[in-house]
């Protein structure tokens, strides 16, 4: 009898120039241990944002990525684009 | 290394030696050089094009480099305040560098104060400053607020969402959001 079986890993983090954090999580479904489908879910996070509930390798990018000079240029960035 | 298909002249090896494409046991295999179809690409009975997972970027204006498709969660905040949204529903298809998003957002109430109010949660971040705008089916902002799409803005990963009157554009504040509502529609953008 076969075993499926879900796994989920987080197989992207990009940090962009303006310090957004970008990451992929892959589902897998595996069959015996061989994958046979996989789907994705994107998160964006932007700089200075709460990391409640944001996996702990994400949350520690973050942190290394969010500097008070990056948070701050990232604030001054929207506020230049208001009403605009 | 090239490996020449061509509908006239069979397989042309990297040696310049041809040969006819009968007969031969084409069932699998890895070719890791350039291939060169110089007739119809027919994918046979799986209809299928696989890219990596990871892309692989071309600066070849004529080289389709990506394709991915997923799902996102967007999510509306301002300035402070909050939402109570039971549903964020968002799905992404990347081809190349063009991205077709398509999202949803229900919200019960709102304590939003502030402007701009936002939309984000995109899967990519945009490049370029041509400012796509999404097509939108708002409901549940203040009865004198004309939202329309909004804006993204190049570098970020959110819609500004805008009103219009009297011929100009301004943000959203969360005084404009008094209650329930939905904030769904689609935008395509560029990225890398």
């Amino acid at each position: 009898m076969s075993t499926l079986t879900e796994t989920k890993v987080i197989d992207q983090i990009t940090v962009t120039e303006n310090g957004i954090v970008l990451y992929r999580e892959a589902t897998r479904i595996l069959k015996d241990g061989e994958q046979i489908a996989q789907t994705y879910h994107r998160t964006s996070l932007t700089p200075g944002q709460d990391l409640t509930g944001q996996p702990a390798n994400v949350v520690a990018i973050c942190n290394a990525a969010w500097t008070e000079e990056v948070i701050s240029a990232y604030q001054a960035m929207i506020a230049a684009h208001q009403d605009v | 290394m090239s490996l020449i298909l061509d509908g006239s002249n069979g397989i042309t090896f990297p040696n310049g030696v041809s040969q006819s494409l009968a007969g031969l046991p084409l069932t699998g295999g890895t070719l890791t050089g350039a291939l060169t179809v110089g007739g119809i690409l027919n994918t046979g009975s799986t209809g299928q094009l696989q890219f990596p997972a990871t892309q692989n970027p071309s600066s070849n204006a004529n080289t389709l480099d990506d394709y991915e498709e997923g799902t996102f969660t967007p999510t509306i905040t301002a300035t402070s305040g909050s939402m109570v949204m039971p549903n964020q529903q968002g799905v992404y298809t990347k081809v190349g560098n063009m991205v077709t998003c398509t999202f949803w957002v229900q919200f019960t109430s709102s304590t939003l104060s502030g402007s701009p109010v936002i939309m984000s949660g995109l899967p990519f971040t945009a490049t370029g400053s041509s400012r796509p705008s999404p097509s939108i089916r708002p409901s549940g902002f203040a009865s004198a607020t004309n939202v329309i799409g909004g804006w993204l803005p190049g570098g970020t990963t959110y819609i500004q969402i805008q009103k219009y009157s009297a011929g100009n554009t301004s943000d959203v504040s969360g005084s404009d959001i008094p209650g329930g509502g939905e904030y769904g529609g689609t935008i395509v953008y560029m990225t890398t």
